[in-house]
C-alpha cells in the first residue's frame, strides 16, 4: 500500500536561479527523514512529507531554505565545450528498467547495484580507457586504496564542515564482552538489526571514503614533490549518502570512481587539468557521445553552500562533463555529470604539509570518472543492442 | 587614474584583517588569499562587505582578478569614481 503524503509550500522572497533551485531540491531530503520530495516552481517551494511527519518538519524546511538562500550570488555557468552526436538516433528511454530486465544491472538495496554482462563490460571499457589515458599522457603511477578512510583525515580535508550530509560512518561494537553478548543474544532469532543501546558503538574511527584523492594527499603528508608533479591514478569504491535522490545508476550511495590526481606547482597542476579536459573531449569524439563541459559547484550543505559555491564558480575550480539523458526536456535537468575536473588551490598542500617548487605549499587537482554513470549514459545514447554502438567500443562491450 | 580617497585603503585593510584574522600591518602587495590565508570560502563575505560598505556593485570576474590590497583598493576606487 502506498504511503499517504501531504504537500506544503513556502514562498521565497524571489525566484532562485536554476542552479540554486536544483541544489535546494537535491539536498532537501537531508532536512528530515519525513521529507519525500522537494520541488521549486518560480518562487514557490513545494515539499511532500510522509503521513507521520511531526510538525517541526516545517520549521526545519524554513531554516534549511534560509541557510541555502542567504548570501547566494548567482554566477553564470561557463560552457567550455559542447558536442552533438554524429549518429542521428533518439536517446533511449527507461534505460535502467531495461538494464534490470536483461539482468545486466540488479538493484541490491538503496543506492547499491550489481553489474553483469555488457553493463559490466562497459564499466570496464571506460575505466581501462581512463587508466591508459592517465598512464600514457601523464605518466601516472598506479595506486590502490582502502575503502575506509580515517575520520580524522576526512575532518582535516574539510569534509565534515562542507558535506556532512553525505558521510557514511563506519561503526563497530565497542570492545566489551557484556555489550557484544547482549547484542548477540538480541539477534538469535532476529535478522533485522535491532535498536542498539546507547554507548555500544565506538566513535567512528573511520568513514567510507567519499573520494579517492584524499588518500593520495594523506600518503604524501610531510613530503616534498620534486622533479615535476606527482601524478597518481587509482580506481575504487566511493560512498556518498544522497537520501531521497538515490535512484538507478544515476545516484548511487556506493559507486566506482577512476581518478587521476595531480600534486605539484600551480602551473604544473593547471596545465595538466587543462590537458585532461582535452583528453576527455577526445573520449567523447571516439565514442560519439553528446555532452557539455561547464563550470560547476559541489553540493555544499546549508550555510557552507553560498560561500564555497561562489569560490568554486568564480575561480573556475571545478568543471563537469554533463551527458544528456533525454532529448525532450526543456528544463535541461535530465543530464548527468559523468566526470569532473577539479582544482583545490593549495588547500591540501597546506593541510598535509606537502611542498612543491620553491618549498611552497603544493597545489593539487584531480579528474574523476563516475563509472556507473558512464555506463548509464552510454546505454542511453547508444542503445541496448550492439548495432547502435560505435565501433571503437562495440567489441569491448559486446564481445 | 582615479583619485583614491585617503581612508579607502585602511578601511579595506581592516576588512581583510578581520576576515583573514591577521594583523592589519600586512604588505599591500600580498595576495590576500594565498599569503594572508583568507579562505576562498570567505571571498563571498569579503565581496558583500565591500559592496555594502562602499556602495558599489563589483563584477565577479574583476573581483577574482584583484588579489592584493592595492588591486582591490584600485577596483573599489574605480567603481566609486564611475558612480560619482
Amino acid at each position: 500500500m502506498s504511503e499517504t503524503r501531504a504537500t506544503f509550500s513556502i514562498e521565497l522572497d524571489k525566484e532562485p536561479d536554476a542552479d540554486l533551485a536544483s541544489d535546494i531540491e537535491k539536498q532537501g531530503g537531508h532536512v528530515s527523514p519525513h521529507v519525500r520530495h522537494v520541488e521549486i516552481v518560480g518562487r514557490t517551494v513545494r515539499y511532500e512529507v510522509g503521513e507521520r511527519a511531526p510538525d517541526d518538519v516545517h520549521g526545519k524546511i524554513e531554516r534549511y531554505l534560509g541557510a541555502m538562500v542567504a548570501r547566494h550570488r548567482k554566477i553564470p555557468r561557463k560552457v567550455i565545450h559542447e558536442r552533438a552526436r554524429a549518429a542521428a538516433r533518439p536517446l533511449e528511454r527507461d534505460v535502467f528498467a531495461r538494464l534490470v530486465e536483461r539482468r545486466w544491472v540488479r538493484s541490491v538495496a538503496t543506492g547499491q547495484v550489481t553489474l553483469a554482462g555488457p553493463a559490466l563490460e562497459a564499466l570496464r571499457a571506460v575505466d581501462e580507457d581512463a587508466r591508459r589515458l592517465a598512464t600514457a599522457s601523464f605518466g601516472a603511477r598506479e595506486e590502490a586504496y582502502p575503502s575506509l578512510i580515517p575520520s580524522e583525515a576526512l575532518g582535516r580535508c574539510g569534509y565534515f564542515s562542507s558535506f556532512p550530509q553525505s558521510l557514511s560512518m563506519v561503526a563497530h561494537l565497542v570492545e566489551d564482552f557484556d555489550s557484544i553478548e547482549r547484542f548477540r543474544r538480541a539477534h538469535l532469532d532476529e535478522a533485522r538489526m535491532r535498536p542498539i543501546e546507547p554507548g555500544v558503538f565506538a566513535a567512528p574511527e573511520c568513514c567510507l571514503s567519499p573520494a579517492l584523492c584524499y588518500h593520495t594527499y594523506l600518503g604524501l603528508e610531510g613530503s616534498k614533490v620534486i622533479g615535476g608533479p606527482h601524478v597518481v591514478t587509482t580506481v575504487g569504491k566511493c560512498f556518498r549518502y544522497e537520501s531521497i535522490n538515490m535512484k538507478g545508476l544515476e545516484r548511487l550511495w556506493d559507486f566506482t570512481m577512476r581518478e587521476i590526481v595531480f600534486v605539484g606547482t600551480e602551473d604544473e597542476v593547471l596545465t595538466r587539468r587543462a590537458r585532461g579536459i582535452e583528453l576527455v573531449q577526445e573520449q567523447l569524439e571516439r565514442w560519439d557521445l553528446a555532452g557539455r563541459i561547464e563550470t560547476a559547484n559541489d553540493p555544499f550543505f546549508s550555510a557552507a553552500y553560498a560561500g564555497k559555491s561562489y569560490a568554486q564558480l568564480r575561480s573556475q575550480l571545478k568543471f563537469e562533463l554533463r551527458l544528456p539523458l533525454s532529448d525532450d526536456d526543456p528544463s535541461g535537468r535530465r543530464e548527468l555529470a559523468c566526470a569532473s575536473f577539479n582544482l583545490h588551490d593549495n588547500f591540501f598542500g597546506r593541510t598535509f604539509s606537502i611542498s612543491a617548487g620553491d618549498d611552497a605549499a603544493a597545489f593539487t587537482g584531480c579528474i574523476g570518472w563516475g563509472l556507473e554513470r558512464w555506463v548509464f549514459a552510454l546505454f542511453t545514447q547508444h542503445g541496448l543492442e550492439p548495432d547502435g554502438w560505435p565501433e571503437s567500443l562495440r567489441a569491448r562491450v559486446w564481445g | 587614474m582615479k583619485e583614491v580617497p585617503v581612508d579607502l585603503p585602511s578601511r579595506i585593510r581592516d576588512i581583510v584583517a578581520r576576515l583573514a584574522r591577521v594583523d592589519a600591518d600586512f604588505r599591500a602587495d600580498a595576495d590576500v588569499f594565498r599569503e594572508l590565508g583568507l579562505q576562498s570560502a570567505a571571498a563571498l563575505d569579503f565581496l558583500l562587505q565591500l559592496e555594502e560598505e562602499f556602495g558599489v556593485a563589483i563584477n565577479d570576474d574583476a573581483f577574482a582578478r584583484a588579489r592584493t590590497l592595492e588591486q582591490i583598493t584600485a577596483l573599489v576606487a574605480d567603481l566609486r569614481g564611475r558612480a560619482a
